[in-house]
Parts: C-alpha cells; sequence; structure tokens
C-alpha cells in the first residue's frame, strides 16, 4: 500500500522539469563553443607545423576572430597580402621554397600585391537560429502562473485518481 | 486521410515559402554547398561521406525545376514533411484513440514538430539532418513494433527493418543509437530460442544497407570533382567513414563550457515548443495514458543520450544534432495534450476550449520563428560566389580557407561547370596527400607543392608561373576580398 506522500513524486517531478528548463532557459542562450564560430569547421583547421594526423575540424583555440569562423588558420599566411598596390615585397626566409618542384627563390621576381576585387557585396548578419528571442517582462510572470496552474492541475487529477470512489 | 493531408498542405506552404533559393550560408548551412555539389558530381561529401542522403539528393537533382541547389532544398523539404507525417503516425499508434482527441493531439503536436524552429531550419536547407530526422522517426516505430509485437515476427520484416537501418547509417551515423536500441530491444522481446535466428536476419539486412557505402571507393575511383579522402583504398575509406577529421570534436567539449550549453539547451527547448509545449511535453511524459509506457521511458533514455551527445560535440552548430530530441518530445507533447483533454470535463465546452487553447498558445511563436528560419531572402552565399567567379583573373588559382568562402565556390565552379579556366584550391586540405593528389587530377594544368607549410600562396605562384595570379579570398566581417599576387 503506498504512502499519501508517494503520490506528490509525480507531480513534483513534473514541477522539478518544468521549473528546471525555465530557470536553466532563462540564462545564457548562447550554445558555447570553443572550437570556431558560427560558421562551422568541415573544412579541416590546422596549424602550419601539423603533420596531417594531428589535423581535426577543430582545436580548441579561441576563434581568432579574423571573421572567417575559423580558429587555427594561420595568420602568417595573410602576412604579404597587405593591399597595397604596386609595392613589391621580395620574399623572404619564411617563405624560402624548400620543396624539389619550386624553383629556388632568386629565380622568382618580386611579386607586388594587387587588390584585384573590392568589396561590394554586403553580407548580413547570419540569421539568428540558435538562443530564445529576448524575453519581455511578462514572461516569467506568466510562466509563474502557468506552472502554479499546472502544478495545481496535477496535483487536483492525481488525488482525484487515488480518490476510492 | 483529411488531416494527414491537411499537415502536408500546410507544411508545404509553409517550407515553400521560407525555402532558400539555392546554396546557402542560413540556418547554419555552410555545408549545403559540399552536399549539394557532391551529389550534382556523384562526388565524395566531407566525413562520414553520406551517401545515402548523396544519392536521394541526386534523384532530386533531376527534377525540371529551378537549378541543383534548389532541387536538393526541396529533398530537404520533403524529408521534413514525410517526418512530420510518420510521427503523426507514430503518435496515433502510441495515443491509441480513435476518438477527436487522438486525433487533435497526434495532428497539433505533429504540426508543432514541423514548425519548430530548428527542424523548420533544416526542412529549408540542403543539409542531412531531415533525412535522418525521417529515419529516427520509423526506426522508433520499430522499436515500439518490437516491444509490442507478438512472438511471431516474421524474418522477413526483420530484414527488411535492418534494410532500412543500414540506409539510414549511410545518411547519418548518429542513427547508430537509435539502430542499438533497436537491436537490444528486439532480443531482449525475442523469444529464446528464436533470437539467434531473428538477430541474424536484423543483422544481415543492416548489412546490405551498409553496401550504401560501397558508393564511396566506386565513385571515388572515377575521380569526381569533390571527392574528400579519395576514398579507393582501406585506409582512404576508413578516414572518410569513421569521420578522422572531426572524431576529436565528439565529447570534446571543454568542461567549462557545458553549463552553458545546458542553459542553452533549455533555452532552446524553449524556443522549439513554447512554455505551454514544454510543460504539455512533461505532464505527457509522466502522465500520458498508453499501453506503451515501458516505450515512452524508452524515449526519454534515448533523448537523454541525444542531448548528452549535442552537448558535448565540440562545434558551434552541434544543437543540429538535438532534432531525434524535439521529435521524442513531440510524442511527449501529444500524450499531454491527449491526456489533458480526457481529463478535461466534457460539459460546457469546456474540452472545446482547451483544445482551442492548445492550438493558438504554440501557434503564438510562429511568425517570429519564421522571420528567423526564412532562408527564402538569402542569397549571401549566391551573390559572393557570383562575385568571386566574375571578378577572378584568368586562369586565376583561387585559394579559400574555410566552409564559407569554399563550398558556394564549390557549386558554381564544379556542378554548374563555371569558370573553368579557374582553379579552386582549399588551402587546409593542401595538408592533405589525398587533397593534393586529386588536385592534380582534377587540374592537370595545375602544380601542386608536394610539401606545402608557409606561405602557400608563395609556392603555388612559383609552381604555377605560367597560370594566372593566386587569389586569397577573405571574408572579413562582411565583404568578400580577393587578394592576389601578380608578378611584375
Amino acid at each position: 500500500m503506498s504512502s499519501p506522500l508517494s503520490h506528490l513524486i509525480r507531480p513534483t517531478v513534473l514541477v522539478l522539469f518544468i521549473a528546471g528548463v525555465l530557470l536553466l532557459g532563462a540564462g545564457s542562450q548562447t550554445w558555447a563553443t570553443p572550437a570556431q564560430g558560427p560558421f562551422g569547421q568541415t573544412v579541416p583547421t590546422f596549424t602550419p607545423t601539423a603533420t596531417p594526423d594531428t589535423i581535426t575540424g577543430g582545436g580548441g583555440g579561441e576563434d581568432d576572430g579574423d571573421g572567417d569562423g575559423g580558429d587555427g588558420i594561420p595568420v602568417a599566411t595573410l602576412q604579404i597580402v597587405t593591399p597595397v598596390a604596386g609595392t613589391g615585397i621580395a620574399p623572404t626566409a619564411t617563405i624560402t621554397p624548400t620543396g624539389t618542384m619550386i624553383p629556388p627563390a632568386t629565380v622568382v621576381p618580386t611579386t607586388p600585391v594587387v587588390e584585384v576585387v573590392t568589396p561590394t557585396v554586403p553580407v548580413p548578419a547570419t540569421l539568428p537560429v540558435t538562443g530564445a528571442p529576448t524575453t519581455p517582462f511578462y514572461v516569467p510572470v506568466a510562466w509563474i502562473i502557468g506552472l502554479l496552474l499546472v502544478t495545481g492541475l496535477a496535483l487536483t487529477w492525481n488525488a482525484r485518481r487515488h480518490t476510492p470512489s | 486521410m483529411l488531416l494527414p493531408g491537411l499537415l502536408l498542405l500546410v507544411l508545404g506552404l509553409v517550407y515553400s515559402r521560407t525555402l532558400a533559393p539555392g546554396v546557402t550560408w542560413a540556418n547554419a548551412g555552410t555545408d549545403s554547398g559540399d552536399l549539394i555539389t557532391a551529389a550534382a558530381t556523384l562526388g565524395i561529401a566531407h566525413p562520414t561521406g553520406y551517401p545515402t542522403y548523396l544519392l536521394l539528393a541526386r534523384l532530386f537533382q533531376y527534377l525540371p525545376l529551378g537549378d541543383p541547389a534548389l532541387r536538393t532544398n526541396i529533398f530537404s523539404a520533403c524529408m521534413a514533411m514525410l517526418t512530420v507525417l510518420w510521427v503523426y503516425r507514430l503518435i496515433r499508434r502510441i495515443v491509441a484513440d480513435p476518438g477527436w482527441s487522438g486525433l487533435f493531439a497526434a495532428g497539433v503536436a505533429a504540426l508543432g514538430l514541423g514548425l519548430a524552429p530548428l527542424f523548420w531550419s533544416q526542412a529549408v536547407i540542403a543539409e542531412v539532418h531531415t533525412l535522418n530526422a525521417f529515419c529516427a522517426a520509423v526506426i522508433l516505430s520499430f522499436i515500439l513494433s518490437t516491444l509490442t509485437s507478438q512472438p511471431e515476427i516474421p524474418p522477413a520484416h526483420a530484414r527488411l527493418q535492418g534494410l532500412f537501418v543500414g540506409l539510414a547509417l549511410g545518411n547519418h551515423v548518429t542513427i547508430a543509437l537509435l539502430a542499438g536500441t533497436w537491436l537490444f530491444t528486439s532480443s531482449i522481446q525475442t523469444p529464446a530460442q528464436q533470437r539467434v535466428r531473428y538477430l541474424g536476419q536484423q543483422v544481415l539486412g543492416i548489412a546490405t544497407g551498409l553496401l550504401v557505402y560501397l558508393y564511396l571507393p566506386l565513385r571515388a575511383s572515377a575521380h569526381p570533382a569533390v571527392n574528400w579522402g579519395n576514398p579507393v583504398d582501406l585506409s582512404g575509406f576508413w578516414w572518410v567513414i569513421s569521420g578522422a577529421p572531426y572524431r576529436d570534436l565528439a565529447f570534446g567539449l571543454p568542461q567549462m563550457f557545458l553549463s552553458q550549453r545546458l542553459a542553452a539547451w533549455a533555452a532552446l527547448l524553449i524556443q522549439q515548443f513554447g512554455w505551454v509545449g514544454v510543460s504539455l511535453g512533461f505532464i505527457g511524459l509522466l502522465y500520458g495514458q498508453t499501453r506503451y509506457r515501458q516505450f515512452v521511458g524508452l524515449t526519454a533514455i534515448i533523448a537523454i543520450a541525444y542531448s548528452a551527445f549535442a552537448l558535448t560535440y565540440n562545434t558551434a552548430d552541434s544543437y543540429a544534432y538535438l532534432l531525434p530530441v524535439y521529435l521524442i518530445f513531440t510524442l511527449w507533447i501529444a500524450l499531454g495534450i491527449h491526456t489533458l483533454l480526457r481529463v478535461c470535463p466534457q460539459r460546457n465546452y469546456s474540452r472545446l476550449a482547451l483544445a482551442l487553447l492548445l492550438v493558438i498558445l504554440p501557434a503564438w511563436p510562429v511568425p517570429t520563428n519564421a522571420r528567423q528560419v526564412d532562408a527564402s531572402a538569402d542569397r549571401r552565399a549566391m551573390d559572393y560566389a557570383r562575385q568571386v567567379l566574375t571578378e577572378a583573373p584568368d586562369q586565376a588559382i583561387v585559394l579559400t580557407t574555410s566552409d564559407l568562402d569554399t563550398f558556394p565556390l564549390w557549386y558554381y565552379h564544379y556542378a554548374l561547370a563555371e569558370r573553368p579556366d579557374m582553379f579552386v584550391v582549399v588551402e587546409p586540405l593542401l595538408e592533405f596527400p589525398w587533397y593534393r593528389e586529386h588536385l592534380r587530377i582534377s587540374y592537370p594544368a595545375l602544380t601542386v607543392p608536394e610539401q606545402p607549410g608557409m606561405g602557400r600562396q608563395e609556392q603555388l605562384a612559383r609552381a604555377n608561373p605560367s597560370l594566372g595570379p593566386v587569389c586569397r579570398v577573405e571574408l572579413i566581417d562582411v565583404s568578400p576580398r580577393l587578394h592576389c599576387l601578380l608578378e611584375e
């Protein structure tokens, strides 16, 4: 024979579930991740010294804030793209080729950098998917009223079920 | 038949109104360019390859409507509608009430799933998630069948179900959780003397379905334009199907981010169904009046497992793995609605009033959700790719670095064969021998340095003096830029 207290278990669990989701959901609404920005990481990231075996889809570093959504795109490779048209940049030691298929740096003419395409296409912010909309003040009030109603309903129903006819 | 037809009509209108017009970045859909291009060229998409998805998407790309990207988006919408229909059918079985209360609960809950923002967002872009949701719904119904069926189960059924599960694994490997649950429940439910035979039939079916992965080596050997991992040998094949480059991401979220994700999990749940839906779901879970309490309990365990995977998967878009959770929550909501309607007294139209309330309250956020997930105006990826293709110099070697700047270019360059004089090179992939080999085969005129390291742009320029300039694509904040190295 069950005690009267045992009748309260399910309503209590119900209230705890609902209140738990409500309270949790009222906090941070960001799908937090350290590995990348908002645009996915299907193309793996890498560090310049990494061997193919160490390449991963993430990496665990902070977003480098370069707008590409990646965390490991080597900034070093961007060193020569300073958009100053007509300025020659001589190859430096860091870009001296070592592969046998590549001609020695000395025979390569100085390579000035020319910015060919000027940005004209505006890219609006990504459509929001994650996180709930900003909560107006009346929502928590409605929640509390709703919780009370649900609790009352559940308790009443539970009591009815266990009342001998 | 009227209610399922109505569901199809409503969702068909809603999805077609908000469908992405082509390749898109909306709704975390940056992979759409990769998937569409791989399907259009019968190539190999990023690991784990998704052969089932690619073959079905390829079929849809024969539709005489729009371009291949739009047709693949339509495929997602169709899978979403099929999922909703299957969930409706599943609810009818669970609720087992032929009266209007059962119909109402199934209809409202299934529609709620179809209009839940995350589900909706994936229905309007080319992604694997709606097909995965459909597979999840079907396998859930298999599990329900095994829990309720009589001892005598025709072996042919087991084989067919296994075949479906194998094909589902060919779409997304996360379905393995449901597949395992199905095998486990059926082995428990089957009488001991039939267990081995029955399991054998199931495994045979799964193995047959998994043959879809043969698509990978078969197509890779033809050197398609998109050929991740070049899975012609065993190591390449394993690299693709095991998701090697992303393996560290599974359960890889640093602990410090977990509490934030847990909060976001709750916020997302509220965002999907509203507080009314969340309350109804938990009422259904705890009080749902059904003969299949065992099944409902099992779905709770499955939902927790999927939530744990999504929470700990270390990417910014892993919330998409919550779709099976929302599918299960929909079943609970239906049980909750049905339970409340049965408890509510019949006099004075109070049931009707309650039913109206249960429709109006969840419907309230639908316009807001529509604005959030509407991808119909998203032309960013298309405009970006068009601009690069228009303005890149002759025979330019275009270097890309991320999903965002790579996949839309792949679509126009490979699938639509635009600017065939151009060379698209994904810089991070140059680290992989298979990619360097793939570039040599795809672009015979291009010389790819064997050991790229620092300064790839310069290396490519030096190795290819007779070709056009090497241009790096940059997407800084809101604007795409091309920076090209030109020889003097």
